[in-house]
């Protein structure tokens, strides 16, 4: 990965080496100035090696959730650029044909061909100083193939021509075993199959393979399986390869003499190291062409920076969702102080007493965190490693299709990871110790519990109107420049900034805090559009979703812990029903009722990771619901798409004529494409070149297609209206819900429609100018309607075919959309279009069963990275083990005062499980409550995914029981040692205990 | 024999010895505590009677074992040889949970760090060992602020023991042992924590219920006021009684 968030990794890097610096010359000033100090820091770690070891794992969390969201993204970058350069091998640019706009994204090889001689005429042209060392001419095109030995059948392999003489330079074809093979000395009818070609046709050496051009067949024979790559028409990773021949044989083959469809060129330089070259390359190339329209197009950099940004995108995920874990990571590192403070009160108000200065107790937990900072963030650094080669390796197998995960870890990740993770947990650990030093000494030294304050000091004050004024700024540019972030932190930050400096008035802090906090909670939870007038519409994007966990998470705490005091009302009525435990239950809530911010930090910690894993997996499962319906189809029930080399002219009779019963066939729709890089759509006048894919419907599938739409401009009465509009008039036109500008993740390369927003019902005609980048056609329609985001298996521009082929020469796909009889299984019937259509190369699918398939690759990629914010529940856990195992000790002579006064040793031990259960429902409750309910509110809401008319919100249940069992079984395991220990306490020595 | 013992409104059946007056009874006790490193003697054959409705201080310099004696006469340590009768009722043969049970019924508690529970209120302190034997809430609660009220802090129920002073704890403290109504008060060192005007005002408290309930005390104490104040004075050294003489009270 080279950058990360728009800044380069190695600026990062250098900038936390210096961060991490300054925290370890921090630490070796004690060593240096304050010995003694030091020593001390140091010997408190062995005191308790449990302990020692369950801080070690708490502190390592954040630096592992780092490390592994870095290691994905770099294995991601590197397994998908080993792809890129194995398949282009020593290809660096295309030449293709392009009449139009040159400044199109288009990189589509093999859909037009054009003149061999044009590689002699550049090889000439081109200054020989440019960093090319290899030109050849290609013909790529795309046929049915059978193999005849089993039958199986792939309805579109590339047919690749090579030139013979060219092919050096460009490292030649080796097969399996690594040996050369000669191009020149295959036999005739020889051709050289890909792998992934192989495998899908079950194909050996010496298989006879029967391929049709042009509704004829012809008979070829494997002389050799070579690795996948350009090479032997493996244009793309998803791809399904294809098979090499000499040019001259293909040409013939194809009906294309003197023809190709591509010239490949091959820099100076190795694999890799020859992308460094590609604009030179180009710009020398572009110089040659001049004013011919075809155009070089850098094919290999451009590979590799889409690897890049895929690598990017998924470590951008991890880190994102990983923040919740990060979160609670720190509010670990804080409790674990706060909670060593509370074990070593008596001895460091005696070392007050003997004239330790505040500073010197604060350097004193501070050598002592860095220490188990240093080791914490080297171990999480390395089990980050391992965890992001689990995750890859899972998301090599949901992917599937043979792809090869490249595991990489490399030292720049590494290095960012723990300098990230000692840097995060130094800051914190010098807050809670500087916390811990303000110590009363006399209470100290007596070990008496903190007398409640009837105010706050004057610190608090200040940092409540500090926070107040932060928030009210922080609401003034949210609303000034509509940006969500800005806004609703600011919101949220001042009634609980004005609860904290009132609490300098002597104001009761239950009631203040409890009202401070719902007024959060109210915001957050509003029903959609109610609280829109305090700041007008906001723009948003996946960072909300980190910030509205906190900030609600946050308030829901508040108000769970200033309010505990409830669930003793509760005691009454256990009381009445489990008398026997009643004094169990007693305990049980009362000391986490005494100890708000341990109890409250532990709750927030569950309430916070339960809160991302339920509100994932809800949108997902409402997700898979809105966008997996029988609409998503449009109500059609098979797809056949073929590559336009060979089209079909009456689909119902091509089938008839094969043997197909159409009986079973109520209606067919055509629909031509052309991808986004093949077609520009913009608005009328506009400067930068945008894209969009368009579709060329025809009028049997608009008659009957059942594609309701979400927005209709003005002046249509029903979706009928606009799409009988859009049939009868060829400057008429309905976009898909993507046209929609979205935030997070949308293209800004792809056409937006500026004037319309989700949830919009209607909107004005909006004129745009489509053209065809491959020959320069234009034509101005005007867009009508939005497509429902529930159609998700249509997208892109739709004008009727009579408009379409006004435009586009040649479509990149032609798909017929068949809707079968009553009682037909679509399945099967999709299997008899394909074998009936072999020869015109048609794969046809039940939409159905893509939709189960695509909705299945969606839904492992959910559960894996539900699985990595899982992770977050073992900081959770870990919090409450050290807790508990604290409560153990700090409670030892209450806990002989128990035994004495009557309580055997289950209701002690039953106490510690039911008060470690309460804290962890507490947290999961509260965590699941507001997860479902943000999640319900996106859902609801129309800004969220188009018309959710009629579609009822689904809560996945089992899921949720499964966090929840697993967060309170965890946390019962942790707590169950610590409670034997407590039951186990010798009376007479826990009374003696001090 | 068999016989029961009543007081308040609780009925329980304990075997006695022949001596019906006698409720403790401590038979060639010994004690002995292993510190890894070596074994140090605590308690070398103690022998000695208590009678019902007694106050009975134990004396001596510390480390002579008067707290260990304590606990091994209450149940709450073990002994490692000898016999401790309880009304009749040998503790070593019973289990955990029986004994468990007897200690909520038959006894209670009064120590020198007042042993309250921070996180509970005065009343819900007091009213602990009614809950853990089984008492409804609602009596429990009623029985518990009555005692209160008897200890002088009938107006304190709802406060947090960091929101007494040292002598309304140790009230507390000596209410939560009382409120069980048992035939046995342990105190160890009751008034240890306390000022001298403080601590004589709990001494008559103790000395007051004493009298009026005819509870049995025992009292581990370095304090001669207490001594004073109790019908007999144990005293102890290097583990063994050395005198069982009478107090002045």
């Amino acid at each position: 990965m080279q950058s990360m968030f728009g800044v380069s990794m190695t600026s990062i890097m250098i900038v936390l080496l210096i961060l991490l610096a300054i925290c370890l010359s921090s630490g070796l000033w004690v060593l240096w100035r304050q010995r003694v100090i030091f020593k001390m820091g140091m010997r408190n770690i062995p005191r308790r090696p449990a302990q020692t070891t369950l801080i070690i794992i708490g502190l390592m969390l954040s630096t592992l959730i780092v490390s592994a969201a870095l290691t994905t993204g770099d294995t991601l970058n590197n397994t998908i650029t080993s792809v890129v350069y194995n398949l282009m091998g020593r290809t660096d640019e295309l030449i293709v044909l392009s009449p139009g706009n040159k400044d199109a994204n288009n990189t589509n090889v093999g859909s037009s061909f054009f003149t061999q001689d044009l590689t002699a005429q550049l090889r000439s042209k081109i200054d020989p100083k440019a960093p090319i060392d290899g030109m050849m001419p290609m013909l790529i095109d795309s046929v049915p193939t059978i193999d005849m030995r089993n039958k199986l059948h792939e309805p579109a392999l590339s047919l690749t021509g090579i030139d013979p003489s060219d092919i050096a330079a460009f490292g030649g074809i080796n097969d399996q075993h690594g040996n050369s093979v000669d191009i020149n000395s295959l036999p005739a009818d020889g051709v050289v199959l890909s792998k992934t070609a192989a495998d899908k046709l079950d194909a050996q050496v010496g298989d006879a393979l029967t391929v049709y051009t042009g509704n004829q067949p012809h008979t070829l024979k494997v002389s050799a399986i070579a690795d996948d790559s350009l090479m032997t028409g493996m244009t793309d990773p998803g791809g399904s390869g294809g098979f090499a021949m000499p040019l001259a044989r293909a040409q013939a083959l194809t009906g294309h003499t003197g023809q190709i469809s591509l010239i490949a060129v091959s820099n100076t330089g190795g694999v890799k190291d020859s992308t460094s070259k590609s604009d030179a390359a180009v710009a020398a190339i572009d110089n040659a062409i001049g004013s011919q329209p075809y155009r070089a197009v850098a094919i290999k950099k451009s590979a590799v920076h889409t690897a890049e940004i895929a690598g990017n995108a998924f470590t951008s995920i991890f880190l994102v969702l990983g923040l919740f874990s990060i979160a609670a990571g720190v509010l670990l590192i804080f409790l674990i102080f706060v909670l060593l403070a509370a074990e070593r009160k008596p001895e460091m108000g005696m070392a007050r007493a003997v004239g330790m200065k505040r500073r010197q107790l604060t350097q004193m937990f501070l050598a002592e965190g860095i220490a188990y900072d240093l080791v914490a963030a080297l171990v999480g650094s390395a089990l980050g490693v391992g965890v992001a080669f689990l995750i890859v390796e899972l998301m090599g197998r949901i992917i599937g299709g043979g792809l090869n995960i490249a595991p990489v870890a490399t030292w720049r990740s590494l290095i960012i990871a723990y300098s990230l993770g000692v840097i995060v947990t130094f800051f914190t650990i010098s807050i809670s110790s500087w916390r811990v030093s303000r110590l009363n000494i006399v209470a100290a030294v007596r070990d008496l519990p903190d007398a409640p304050k009837a105010r706050a000091g004057w610190r608090w004050l200040i940092l409540g109107i500090l926070g107040i004024v932060v928030g009210a700024l922080l609401m003034l540019v949210g609303r000034s420049t509509h940006e969500a972030f800005a806004f609703t932190s600011g919101v949220s930050l001042v009634p609980l900034s004005a609860a904290i400096a009132l609490r300098r008035f002597g104001v009761r802090a239950r009631p203040l805090y409890t009202v401070a906090s719902l007024l959060v909670l109210a915001y957050w939870l509003a029903p959609n559009g109610w609280v829109e007038w305090m700041s007008g519409k906001l723009n948003g994007g996946f960072e909300m979703f980190f910030v509205s966990g906190i900030m609600m998470v946050a308030a829901a705490t508040i108000a769970i812990i200033w309010n505990i005091e409830i669930l003793t009302g509760l005691v009454g009525f256990l009381g009445r029903t489990f008398s026997r435990w009643l004094p169990a239950v007693k305990t049980a809530i009362a000391y986490p009722s005494a100890s708000k911010g341990r109890t409250g930090m532990t709750i927030a910690m569950f309430s916070l990771i339960i809160f991302s894993l339920v509100m994932m997996a809800t949108i997902n499962a409402n997700f898979v619901q809105i966008f997996t319906t029988d609409k998503a189809g449009a109500g059609w029930d098979i797809q056949a798409t073929q590559a336009p080399t060979n089209p079909i002219n009456n689909f119902t009779q091509a089938l008839s004529q094969n043997g197909v019963d159409t009986s079973k066939i109520k209606s067919v729709g055509r629909v031509a494409s052309v991808d986004g890089a093949d077609s520009q759509v913009q608005a009328p006048g506009a400067t930068k070149a945008t894209t969009y894919a368009v579709d060329g419907v025809s009028t049997d599938w608009i008659n009957n297609a059942d594609a309701p739409l979400e927005t209709r401009a003005t002046g249509y009465a029903t979706d009928t209206d606009i799409w009988n509009a859009v049939r009868d008039n060829p400057n008429f036109a309905v976009i898909d819900a993507n046209a929609l500008a979205s935030g997070f993740g949308s293209d800004s390369n792809s056409y937006h429609l500026a004037n319309v927003k989700q949830g919009d019902k209607t909107m004005s005609p909006t004129q745009v100018v489509v053209t065809d980048p491959a020959n320069g056609a234009s034509k101005t329609v005007t867009i009508i309607g939005i497509l429902d985001s529930k159609v998700s298996m249509f997208t892109g521009l739709f004008i009727n075919a009579s408009s379409f082929d006004q435009v586009y020469a040649k479509p990149d796909q032609i798909s017929y959309y068949v809707q079968v009889a009553s009682g037909v299984n679509a399945k099967t019937y999709a299997q008899s279009i394909e074998a009936g259509l072999i020869t015109y190369g048609v794969q046809a699918d039940s939409i159905h069963e893509e939709l189960k398939k695509s909705s299945s690759t969606e839904q492992g990629f959910l559960y894996l990275i539900e699985g990595f914010m899982g992770l977050g529940l073992l900081v959770g856990i870990a919090a409450l083990g050290v807790v508990s195992f604290r409560s153990v000790v700090e409670r030892r002579q209450q806990i002989g005062m128990l035994r004495a006064i009557g309580y055997q040793q289950k209701m002690v031990s039953a106490s510690f499980l039911i008060e470690s259960s309460m804290i962890t429902i507490l947290g999961v409750a509260s965590g699941s409550i507001l997860g479902l309910t943000l999640a319900y509110q996106l859902i609801t809401s129309p800004d969220f995914s188009g018309t959710t008319t009629g579609t009822s919100f689904v809560v996945p249940w089992l899921v949720i029981a499964a966090f929840v069992l697993v967060s309170v079984g965890a946390s019962l395991l942790m707590a169950y040692i610590p409670s034997r220990q407590a039951s186990n306490v010798t009376i007479a020595d826990a009374l003696r205990y001090e | 024999m068999n016989m029961t013992l009543r007081r308040g409104s609780r009925t329980s059946t304990v075997e006695v010895g022949a001596d019906t007056a006698t409720i403790i009874q401590a038979i060639k006790v010994t004690k002995t505590y292993n510190t890894g490193k070596m074994e140090v003697p605590a308690l070398r054959g103690v022998d000695f009677t208590v009678t019902r409705g007694e106050m009975v201080a134990i004396m001596g310099p510390s480390g002579c074992g008067k707290t260990t004696l304590l606990n091994c006469l209450s149940g709450l340590d073990t002994i490692d040889g000898g016999q401790i009768l309880i009304a009749g009722t040998d503790l070593a043969r019973m289990s955990d949970n029986a004994r468990t049970t007897f200690r909520a019924q038959e006894m209670g508690f009064v120590f020198q760090f007042y042993n309250l529970l921070p996180v509970l209120s005065a009343v819900e302190n007091v009213e602990l060992p009614l809950l853990v034997s089984g008492v409804k809430p609602k009596i429990a609660r009623e029985r518990a602020l009555k005692t209160l009220t008897q200890v002088g802090l009938g107006d304190r129920g709802s406060h947090k023991p960091a929101e007494l002073s040292g002598g309304q704890r140790q009230r507390v403290t000596i209410a939560r042992a009382l409120v069980n109504d048992p035939s046995i008060v342990w105190a160890d060192e009751p008034t240890g924590d306390l000022d001298s005007e403080t601590a004589d005002e709990v001494l008559a408290l103790m000395r007051e219920l004493n009298k009026r309930n005819q509870q049995t005390f025992v009292v581990v104490t370095h304090d001669p006021r207490i001594g004073d104040m109790c019908d007999r004075i144990i005293r102890m050294q290097d583990g063994r009684i050395i005198d069982t003489g009478l107090g002045a009270a």
